[in-house]
């Protein structure tokens, strides 16, 4: 592991959100996790296991229940406005849905200038059209789309719009959430190694949600698994792979299809019982004790804490 | 076959998918041309706006009394007869038109601002000033606006301007809570967020994505608040509490028509058919528009 | 085994608005009885419209099936069958499931009076023998406890429940055929794994043929005998699992199978990846749909219609008469005779 800066650093955070008078969703409930400069952390996890929620608290979008995140040492959520416009100029998003995620009454011009605009990035005019010119080469598309609607596009180069919607104010920080599963898989291929390209370009600082494991393995630097609002295991992506430590790790890699049939035919598949339970109503200790083949009793009454099993390899689960 | 047929070719770009989705004006003049009420009350629409717009024109003046020539019968000369004073009845209708077409549109305008505006910021400030401004619609919408109009008209002197912000200030309630609930669906969608991330104020939003977004829902509802405009003053101004004489609205004349409807029912037929061709069609456009705006059948 | 299944030339469209969007343009293929057949391709590549074309379920307006098309079940074309025929043959020849489980079942009536009801519409049994068969379905479907879930309403259940309960319903007429448009692409993988399994379990059991509809290949690798690969209306190629997976000679199959990230690559390396997008089926382009994208692409390719040429082991034996024996066959004017890159080697870092 690089021993390089940190640039976001993310102290037990808690996100609960109340669904009636009695009930509270826990959507994350106490994570813990870096992330380096320069670096990509992919985030996986189901449905529901508050990837998407995570993240988004991470950069502010969401106030946070408890906790701390500290951007370059300053507290995400007790910025001031001048701040808080800043730290919207240094930390930009990419959304999964780019049909929803793209003001459809508005030119692919308009909507990659917006951030330039609200920065006061650009003096004139001109010098903007350059930009947003130069944006959409960058990004793989013509200059001459500047002028068109976003309807007139396909969804893998709406995805592209988005994402010279979110480089337009020059980021170093760049939390995608699940950009690519709305897509095709012919062309989320394209998307990847555009991101891929992107960052090695600008020296992107991301953080990568997703639920596609085979996805996030290949863009990731560390990824973290996350379960019923819990980190369970954060380790470099080819340490998690080759040496996956939590049962549930194990079995959402062992889950993954694998498109070469001799392997689908040979492999061992370690099969979870049951679903995951509500978040409204995780179950007691290790939310994960009722699906685990190997739950003991200790992991029904206390929750795991992660811990450094191996050297950058945290783990939560009693049994390591 | 030629022996080319097998050599590789270089790339070319590739075209990027056509357009099929269509701009917010030729959406609305192609369901026109499908619709053929529409474009018949599109058409009439246009005529009776042409007709007010250049009543000038005529040579007659529609305040000088002919008296020598009162409750003449349609003929020629008076296209439409002329009224118990001796007036060309046709000129006084056309300027019935203007008072009535510009009591319509502008109160429609007034609605609409005050509608969207108190609309979009309820439902997207959201929580108590969601709250208050809501009641406070709620308790316009109770208030039986007509009985209201014809208290306040009759108390203080009605003049055209008044008419116009009175109708304003009673119609806007309908638009403020369609405007909330587009705003609600529009402000949760991720542009908005993205923007929102990207630094921009709530007037920015607000003015730049959200209003800009449910601008075929206002359209509609403003269309149709013409028409509900136009029948209310008329009301007031048959009523006497509208429009005061000399000024002719379709209303006041049809005020004055009442007293000769046996001998003269042209008199009342003129201004009615005037009043029910623009409030038909009003309405008729706005189910059209509505229509042609709202679903969206290729994505 | 005989053919359970015929497609033949196959053209169906919708007429929009915008204009007449040919969704499938003549495909043919043939279904065996009890194997499992997958058919492959991105979305809008007219798969799901020919599974419901089999289902019976284009409405016509705005859906078309044009003159010629014919759809064989043991033989017969069931698309000139009535509506009553229709009837009995959905359900209890064929049956289908659908992606959105939610959708798919109805909201206000429980699990157990929607399988009765179906059991009850396509045979002649009492209410008891009813609820006991659809106790025995949802044993089938391995849910936990089916008497009470016999009681239960569609949103009590999970996304994974509903979608076993979905195939029990489908399953309750006994059909030969059971389709399954995206089965798994809701779910996430774990259960998606337990779905997987259920369907190659309950095909051991009934011997039902399954005609699976994705754009996963990686779930068509675990459970498919033989892969039909459309795109844009047309099928590229077809074979067996193996012809496809690994003796694949059409360049978009192939790149469809480059295109997902397999674990043993390197990080961050480049994937293959398709430029462009796939062509407007309002106006589709002239000759072969994957031209404009295609890197092999020749100039013959923008001009006319690939035929199908049969593969086999050695390479290319040729075209040969349509009807004749299924085997591996790929639409591509690479194979004709002709052509100079009959032998070609796909290759991962050419021209990216």
């Amino acid at each position: 592991m690089k021993t390089e800066k940190v640039i976001l650093e993310v102290k037990n955070l808690k996100k609960y959100f109340r669904v009636d008078s009695r009930r509270v969703l826990k959507a994350v409930d106490d994570v813990s996790f870096q992330i380096y400069e320069g670096e990509t952390l992919g985030i996986v996890g189901e449905s529901g296991c508050g990837k998407t929620t995570c993240g988004r608290t991470c950069i502010g979008v969401y106030d946070k229940t408890d906790g701390q995140v500290l951007y370059r040492g300053q507290d995400v959520h007790q910025m001031n406005k001048v701040q808080k416009k800043e730290f919207t100029k240094q930390v930009q998003m990419i959304f999964q849905d780019p049909y929803s995620s793209l003001d459809p009454r508005k030119k692919v011009h308009d909507i990659i200038a917006e951030g330039m605009r609200i920065h006061h990035l650009v003096d004139s005019g001109a010098q903007e059209v350059e930009e947003v010119q130069k944006l959409l080469l960058q990004v793989g598309l013509n200059a001459e789309h500047a002028s068109r609607y976003v309807h007139e596009f396909s969804g893998g180069q709406r995805q592209r719009i988005g994402i010279a919607r979110a480089l337009a104010v020059n980021p170093e920080f760049l939390l995608c959430d699940e950009p690519i599963s709305a897509l095709d898989v012919s062309v989320q291929a394209q998307i990847v190694n555009l991101l891929v390209r992107l960052q090695k370009e600008r020296g992107l600082t991301s953080m990568f949600i997703a639920h596609d494991l085979s996805m996030v393995k290949h863009i990731s630097d560390r990824v973290g698994v996350m379960y019923l609002g819990n980190m369970v295991e954060l380790a470099a992506s080819r340490e998690l792979y080759r040496n996956p430590l939590h049962p549930y790790t194990q079995a959402l890699l062992s889950a993954i299809p694998i498109p070469n049939p001799e392997i689908e035919k040979n492999r061992k598949q370690i099969h979870l019982a049951g679903e995951i339970p509500s978040p409204m109503n995780p179950p007691k200790g290790c939310h994960f004790c009722n699906r685990c083949s190997r739950a003991k009793d200790r992991c029904r009454m206390e929750a795991p804490v992660l811990r450094e099993v191996e050297p950058q390899h945290y783990v939560a689960c009693h049994l390591q | 076959m030629d022996k080319n047929s097998f050599l590789r070719v270089q790339k070319e770009e590739t075209r990027i998918s056509a357009n099929y989705e269509r701009g917010l004006l030729k959406d609305v003049l192609i369901s026109l041309k499908e619709n053929k009420l529409a474009m018949c009350c599109s058409v009439i629409l246009l005529l009776i706006l042409l007709v007010a717009v250049f009543a000038p024109l005529s040579p007659y003046d529609p305040d000088k009394q002919e008296l020598t020539n009162q409750l003449a019968r349609p003929s020629a000369e008076h296209w439409f007869g002329t009224d118990e004073l001796g007036r060309d009845y046709f000129t006084r209708a056309l300027y019935g038109g203007r008072i009535s077409l510009s009591v319509g549109f502008l109160s429609m305008v007034l609605s609409t601002v005050i509608g969207t505006v108190i609309g979009t910021v309820s439902g997207y400030m959201g929580g108590k000033t969601d709250a208050f401004l809501m009641r406070f619609t709620d308790i316009f919408m109770s208030v039986p606006s007509f009985l209201l109009m014809v208290v306040i008209n009759s108390l203080f002197p009605p003049k055209v301007w008044s008419m116009i912000v009175i109708l304003g200030l009673f119609e806007w309630c309908q638009i403020a809570r369609i405007t909330r609930a587009e705003t609600l669906s529009l402000k949760e969608r991720d542009f908005v967020l993205a923007s929102k991330h990207l630094g921009a104020s709530h007037r920015q939003i607000i003015f730049g994505h959200i209003i800009p977004n449910m601008s075929s829902s206002i359209i509609v509802a403003g269309s149709l608040a013409v028409a509900r405009a136009i029948l209310t003053e008329s009301a007031l101004s048959f009523m006497g509490l509208g429009v005061q004489l000399p000024k002719a609205s379709w209303g006041t004349m049809l005020q004055g028509a009442q007293v000769y409807i046996m001998d003269m029912p042209s008199l009342a037929i003129f201004p009615g058919i005037f009043i029910v061709l623009t409030v038909f069609s009003f309405n008729i456009l706005g189910d059209a528009l509505r229509n042609a705006l709202e679903p969206k059948m290729i994505k | 085994m005989g053919k359970i299944l015929e497609i033949k030339d196959l053209r169906v469209s919708y007429h929009t608005y915008a204009g007449e969007v040919q969704s499938v343009r003549g495909i043919s293929f043939q279904v065996e009885e009890g194997e499992t057949i997958a058919i492959v391709g991105e979305s809008g590549c007219g798969k799901s419209v020919t599974a419901k074309t089999v289902m019976g379920l284009i409405s016509t307006p705005p859906g078309e099936i044009k003159s010629g098309s014919q759809v064989l079940y043991f033989g017969e074309n069931i698309l000139e069958q009535s509506e009553k025929e229709w009837e009995r043959y959905r359900g209890a020849k064929c049956s289908m499931i659908f992606q959105d489980a939610l959708t798919s079942l109805n909201p206000t009536m429980n699990i157990g009076k929607q399988i009765m009801e179906n059991i009850l519409n396509h045979a002649k049994v009492t209410k008891e023998e009813a609820r006991r068969q659809a106790v025995e379905m949802l044993e089938l479907v391995k849910i936990p406890d089916p008497a009470l879930c016999l009681k239960k309403y569609p949103h009590e259940l999970s996304g994974g429940m509903r979608q076993r309960v979905m195939i029990a319903i489908a399953l309750s007429g006994r059909p030969k055929i059971l389709i399954a448009d995206e089965p798994t692409t809701a779910l996430d993988v774990t259960i998606q794994a337990q779905i997987i399994d259920l369907m190659k379990d309950i095909q051991k059991k009934l011997g039902t043929t399954i005609i699976l509809i994705t754009h996963d290949l990686g779930v068509v690798a675990g459970i498919a005998d033989k892969v039909v690969v459309m795109y844009s209306g047309k099928i590229m190629e077809k074979g067996d699992l193996n012809q496809i997976f690994y003796g694949h000679r059409h360049p978009y199959t192939w790149a469809l199978l480059n295109a997902a990230p397999s674990l043993e690559l390197e990080n961050k390396q480049q994937l293959v990846s398709i430029e462009g997008t796939p062509p407007d089926l309002i106006d589709p382009p002239v000759g072969c749909p994957f031209a404009a994208r295609c890197r092999y692409c020749m100039n013959i390719c923008t001009e006319a219609e690939p035929p199908e040429y049969v593969m086999s082991a050695e390479g290319c034996r040729g075209q040969e008469e349509r009807g004749s024996r299924e085997e591996h066959r790929t639409a591509c004017w690479l194979y004709h005779p002709d052509s100079r890159y009959q032998d070609i080697e796909f290759d991962k870092e050419a021209g990216i």
